[in-house]
């Protein structure tokens, strides 16, 4: 019971801190910083539900990032439809193309479910560079009207939307729903033999897993004011990875907390010029040698006392 | 005696190997039934193919009056034939008491609100009562053997089949397991199919022996007579010893 308060303090105290952090450091420019580091948020975090706890790697995230982004560009350059239908639309997008790809993969064992969404993502990022016609090209859609009018304002909607994605993963996950799904992260034939279809189970989280993706994507696309092909690329799906693991995989607040810290962490090495890759690299490294399991979850539980 | 499992004409091969050949066989409801039978005779392959984790070449299995040949594993499963593993294959990164709620949570047999009780009541009852909060890696084999036993007893198996249950147990964790397994079969009329390499604990138990060698069946019938067929001393024993000094020996 003592650790079910000492997570609600946590998550009270996140929030707070969350909450005045944009109100005391002012600045355009940090509050931009902030509001993307909540986007990469919603990205680690749904990565880490499907991927984190069923173990099969998902090397193509930028594939329902980069969905939800251009559903979000089409629907509000093409269309002209309410920027508000952007966030559904991208969501139900992002979910479609997950079935696309999963439901063909998820029931092969080995590496193809990763070699799949690695391949999907790049295919997708090429086809937005051979129609250029209707995506702009390397240029991408440009004049994305913003959501809200201020970007205080978006922040707090970020906020609110990593908060509520987090929140239902983690409930998700604490389900017996949940338990099945690291069950087959620990031993997926052995998860069988218990009577589950796991295939259905693999399918399930990888859509749920997209959804705040392509929602985040499109969050992504209202913030930026324009979306392009850089948003499909292997480097959006690699630091996706790499935050999660430094949150600490499966757990979901982790991977958001670590991607908000990342986030700030590259922005701050901005100072630093060339050094930049060099620095943020070797912290990387150094990170992952010393403490393979995460930063952010593992910390947090020593803290409270126990895992679990 | 009425018959659980049939199978009929089973095949399996491998590219060019056969592993298993026009097996046939037919386990009778209520009883211990053991597999005896040297490396490579094929047996793994039979559990394989009788829990639909590999698809036959040939042939069909019935659990009673349902054909479990085509069906998927996890389906076979909540028929209510479950099995375990040669190597124990525990969820890592679960405690124990939750990997056997992942065996309660089988859509046949799944009650939300009984879940950890029945998980806690099964642990009790294979004997990992006061370890239900530890870790899964954290068991010795012994114990990871019996908490692979309490996650198919959650499924509520009608027919458990085993894959050599006591390799890699000492003496007396053999003995407890031993004991466990004739209480499910006799107090809860749970039908036993096991694989077994120990001759000295599969006699014990057994009370319908099946021998294979080569991916066929070559002997099948009460466990005393079974192991003086000549071709059975032949194949698994070797030809020159005898038939009943060996059995006598544990193998190593």
């Amino acid at each position: 019971m003592s650790k079910a308060y000492a997570n609600l303090a946590g998550a009270t105290g996140f929030m707070a801190v969350m909450i005045v952090l944009p109100l005391v450091v002012r600045g355009r420019y940090f509050v931009g910083v902030l509001t993307l580091g909540l986007i990469y948020g919603i990205w680690a975090a749904s990565w880490d539900f499907m991927s984190g706890l069923t173990g099969r790697e998902n090397f193509g995230h930028a594939l329902f990032i980069g969905a939800g982004a251009y559903t979000a560009g089409f629907l509000n350059t093409i269309w002209m439809a309410n920027p508000w239908w952007s966030l559904p639309a991208a969501a139900c997008v992002a979910v479609v193309f997950s079935l696309a790809v999963g439901i063909p993969t998820l029931r092969l064992s080995g590496p193809y479910f990763s070699l799949a969404t690695l391949a999907a993502a790049a295919i997708m990022q090429r086809l937005t560079l051979i129609f250029w016609e209707r995506t702009g090209g390397e240029d991408g859609l440009q004049g994305i009207a913003p959501l809200l009018k201020s970007p205080l304002e978006l922040y707090y909607l970020c906020l609110f939307s990593l908060v509520a994605v987090v929140a239902i993963l983690l409930a998700i996950s604490a389900s017996p729903w949940g338990m099945i799904l690291r069950a087959i992260g620990g031993d997926e034939l052995a998860c069988r033999a218990s009577g589950h279809n796991t295939t259905l189970y693999k399918v399930a989280a990888f859509a749920i897993g997209a959804a705040p993706a392509g929602l985040g994507g499109a969050l992504y696309a209202h913030h930026q004011l324009q979306v392009g092909p850089q948003l499909l690329s292997v480097f959006v799906s690699v630091s996706v990875i790499t935050m999660a693991y430094v949150g600490g995989i499966g757990s979901m607040y982790g991977a958001a907390i670590g991607a908000i810290l990342l986030t700030v962490l590259t922005e701050l090495l901005r100072g630093a010029g060339e050094w930049r890759l060099l620095v943020y690299s070797t912290v990387l490294v150094l990170m992952l040698f010393f403490r393979p399991h995460g930063l952010v979850a593992p910390l947090w539980q020593a803290l409270r006392g126990g895992s679990e | 005696m009425s018959a659980l499992l049939q199978a009929i004409g089973l095949s399996k091969h491998f590219g060019g190997v056969y592993a298993i050949r026009n097996v046939s066989l037919s386990i009778s409801a209520g009883k211990i039934t053991g597999i005896l039978g040297p490396n490579g005779a094929g047996k793994t392959t039979l559990f394989d193919l009788l829990t639909g984790f590999l698809p036959a070449d040939r042939g069909e299995v019935r659990l009673g009056d349902t054909l479990l040949t085509g069906k998927r594993a996890d389906r076979i499963v909540n028929l209510g034939c479950a099995r375990t593993f040669q190597l124990c294959r525990p969820f890592t990164g679960m405690s124990v008491v939750q990997n056997v709620m992942v065996g309660c949570l089988a859509p046949r047999v799944r009650d939300l609100k009984t879940t950890h009780a029945r998980a806690l009541h099964l642990l009790e009852e294979v004997g990992l009562g006061d370890k239900a909060s530890l870790p899964a890696h954290a068991l010795s084999q012994g114990d990871l053997r019996r908490l692979e036993i309490a996650r198919a007893l959650g499924t509520k198996p009608l027919l458990l089949l085993l894959d050599e249950p006591f390799s890699g147990l000492g003496a007396h964790e053999a003995e407890t397991l031993s004991a466990l397994i004739r209480q499910l079969n006799r107090d809860e009329g749970i039908t036993v199919l096991m694989i077994e390499h120990r001759l000295r604990d599969l006699m014990l138990l057994a009370e319908h022996l099946l021998v294979m060698d080569s991916g066929k069946v070559i002997a099948d019938g009460e466990p005393e007579a079974v192991m003086r067929e000549p071709s059975v001393v032949a194949a698994y024993i070797g030809t020159r010893e005898n038939g009943h000094a060996a059995a006598r020996d544990t193998e190593p």
